[in-house]
């Protein structure tokens, strides 16, 4: 048998503990944010040289940019304020420089077009029942790891080969023959397709159908204010209160999202705010006391907040679903600070999925996936103790 | 099936296009209902779309499936899905599995990458190395990458028809190691071994991938667990019997040591890497293992044909 010093045993325990100890840092695993989670910017770039050599069918000139030297244009629809050179392409991948002038490259031609029901949005305060004639065309400005939709918000328009040729006039036509009493953007980032949005919104205001925004309210206040003129609601994802989990997460911002919810409120848009929370990047107690104080105090406690289950997708696809029990207690957790609509979201047959009275907590509307069986309101008012709830309600 | 939320992009269209010619010939009516995960209702009788009311006439509560079921699983959406099915996509057989290859251009979609880079540097390196080495060497380099090609065939094999990998990976990994020792022992107790020694042994390997062809072909799922473990053994006896008698011909100092060894993982490497990613994807099973016939084929030509030129 071979036989070992007690100096060779000390050097080659001295050894074998010096490579394994510092993994001992990590142990137990322990805290809910991965180091992943707070070190990274995983932020767009403007692709250089990217554009086609030629104005496109559904090509159209941007809505608000402005013309620098060198026929450079900055866009100035979203905080990531791309400038482009002569043949660039912006962060969304929708916008284009060609010649010096800035151009929307999916213009009339979305890629996804479904008549859902308004709940999916989710709205929950806003016109219960009625149908939302959805649609998207490609694009974000914003690269989140576990979007839903990124086979198409993270493509550029020429890549998604399936699409339909909707001008304005012709959406609000297929609307009305869908019986749908709302258009949504929706699905990838209507921000991105902000020229093609508002002039549906706008013809569809005149024809009196109701225009929906589902976004992660990544905008500049100019042109949200435009959009604010023929809107009647919107979705807005705030995806974390943490502007590092923000640029790890989602490769965006806080603060801008934060200034729209604002504005918004300030333009009297009925809003919704939706939370999804990410096992590892948004499930910390303390980060969501933090949202709901910043809600309550700077919009108040009547917008709606929806804090929806995650389920492996895109990047993260290897991560678990969020625990019930944890929405549960972030819905809890919202009303005891005094949030007085919180609701939970890709649970099934889930009280979180129910409107109950902020006054006399009984039940006002119950909902079972996207079908409603209850309807306690009159009007916009608690059928049982005439409390008005807020939000914009059918009429009694 | 792995289903989309709202739109259906063109490798996941592959992917449900494929199950679909797959299962189409054996039913007569397909249903395909859309969602996060794609059902597959397929049956020789009438299906009828709207779920919830057929539940609702034989008296079962819809209170929830109707809500998900409308908010979901509307009229436009169902059509847009049985729409877009390609009916030219190819099917998805056991020898055959179209989906994994549609699986990997979805995983680098995904990650808006490619392997082409990598292929491309990974052939030019080949290429090179190929040209420096000497007949033996390449004998080995042929050997290695049939050997673990033969072991990623088997493995695909083994999940397909038997479905539990996890339970064997280890004595199929096993076996392809445990012939190596006493091939190697055989291979040393050869007498001033020639050329004709590699040529036979090429001969054998050739001779046990046919056979794994004509055995999968022949019957499938009806081949014993032991037949695979069998043939591991056969194939990683054959390439320990080589590897002696390849340095006995370099002539067995040091420096044709390493370069023997280095030829036969550097072939280990490449075969595994073009099996498991190129022939079993795009090829199907039987293909790759025709591939690697003709990988060996080339040794075997090169050995003889040295031969005659020597004489």
């Amino acid at each position: 048998m071979i036989k070992i010093t007690r100096r060779r045993f000390l050097y080659c325990s001295a050894a074998f503990l010096g490579t394994t100890l510092p993994n001992l840092t990590q142990w137990p695993p322990a805290g809910t944010t991965f180091h992943a989670a707070v070190t990274k910017d995983i932020g767009g770039r403007v692709l250089k040289g990217d554009a086609p050599k030629k104005v496109g069918k559904w090509s159209h000139e941007g809505f608000l940019y402005k013309k620098l030297e060198d026929q450079k244009v900055i866009c100035e629809i979203c905080p990531n304020l791309c400038l482009l050179a002569p043949g660039d392409r912006s962060v969304c991948r929708s916008k284009v420089n060609l010649d010096g002038k800035l151009y929307s490259l999916a213009y009339g031609n979305p890629c996804s077009v479904n008549t859902d029901p308004i709940e999916k949005k989710p709205l929950f305060h806003f016109k219960p029942r009625i149908k939302a004639f959805s649609l998207a065309t490609t694009g974000c400005n914003f690269r989140c790891l576990n979007c839903q939709n990124w086979e198409i918000s993270q493509a550029k328009p020429h890549e998604v080969p399936y699409t339909y040729e909707l001008y304005p006039e012709n959406v609000i036509k297929a609307a009305q023959k869908s019986r749908a009493e709302s258009i949504a953007y929706t699905y990838s980032e209507p921000i991105t397709f902000f020229e093609y949005m508002i002039d549906i919104a706008r013809l569809a205001r005149q024809a009196e159908i109701f225009n929906i925004w589902v976004s992660n309210g990544y905008i500049n206040p100019k042109p949200l204010l435009a959009l604010c003129e023929v809107l009647d609601a919107a979705t807005i994802n705030l995806k974390a209160f943490d502007d590092d989990i923000y640029r790890a997460l989602n490769g965006g911002r806080l603060q801008p999202v934060l200034d729209t919810l604002q504005a918004l409120h300030a333009q009297r848009i009925h809003f919704e705010i939706i939370n999804l929370v990410v096992p590892g990047y948004t499930d910390d107690d303390e980060m969501v006391k933090r949202m709901c104080g910043w809600i309550l105090e700077k919009i108040g406690p009547d917008y709606p907040l929806h804090f929806l289950r995650f389920f492996p997708r895109y990047k993260l696809d290897r991560l678990p679903p969020t625990p019930v029990s944890k929405l549960s207690r972030y819905r809890e957790l919202a009303m005891q600070q005094g949030i007085h609509y919180a609701y939970v979201g890709n649970v099934a047959r889930h009280s979180g999925n129910n409107t109950y009275c902020h006054r006399c907590k009984k039940l006002l509307i119950e909902r079972r996936g996207y079908f409603i069986p209850t309807y306690n309101l009159k009007g916009s008012h608690c059928r049982f103790c005439d409390t008005q709830i807020p939000g914009v309600w059918n009429k009694a | 099936m792995q289903g989309y939320d709202n739109y259906l992009a063109e490798a996941q269209r592959q992917k449900l296009s494929s199950l679909y010619n797959t299962v189409s010939p054996y039913f007569k009516n397909i249903l395909l209902l859309p969602g996060q995960k794609v059902f597959f209702i397929c049956s020789d009788q009438h299906l009828s779309v709207d779920i919830p009311a057929a539940l609702e006439q034989k008296n079962i509560s819809t209170a929830y499936i109707s809500g998900f079921f409308y908010g979901n699983l509307t009229p436009e959406r169902i059509e847009y899905l049985n729409r877009r099915i390609d009916p030219s996509t190819p099917v998805n057989i056991d020898t055959s599995p179209h989906l994994m290859r549609l699986m990997f251009s979805q995983w680098f979609a995904k990650f808006q990458t490619s392997p082409l880079v990598f292929f491309l540097v990974l052939v030019v390196l080949a290429i090179l190395y190929l040209r420096r080495v000497s007949k033996e060497e390449y004998v080995l380099f042929s050997t290695g990458c049939l050997a673990m090609g033969c072991e990623i065939l088997v493995i695909f094999a083994f999940q397909i028809y038997f479905g539990y990998i996890y339970l064997q990976i280890g004595i199929i990994i096993t076996v392809f190691l445990a012939g190596l020792l006493p091939g190697a022992w055989l291979g040393n107790k050869l007498n001033q071994p020639g050329r004709q020694v590699l040529i036979l042994t090429d001969g054998i390997l050739i001779c046990l991938l046919a056979l794994f062809m004509l055995a999968i072909v022949s019957f499938a799922d009806r081949l014993a667990v032991s037949f695979y473990l069998l043939f591991g053994f056969a194939v990683s006896l054959a390439c320990g019997f080589q590897f002696p008698v390849a340095l006995y011909l370099k002539g067995a100092d040091n420096a044709a040591a390493a370069r023997t060894f280095s030829a036969d993982l550097i072939g280990a490497a490449c075969g595994t890497l073009f099996t498991s990613v190129v022939l079993i994807p795009y090829a199907g099973i039987l293909w790759a293992a025709a591939a690697l016939i003709g990988l060996k084929l080339t040794s075997l030509i090169l050995m003889g044909t040295s031969r005659w030129n020597e004489d």
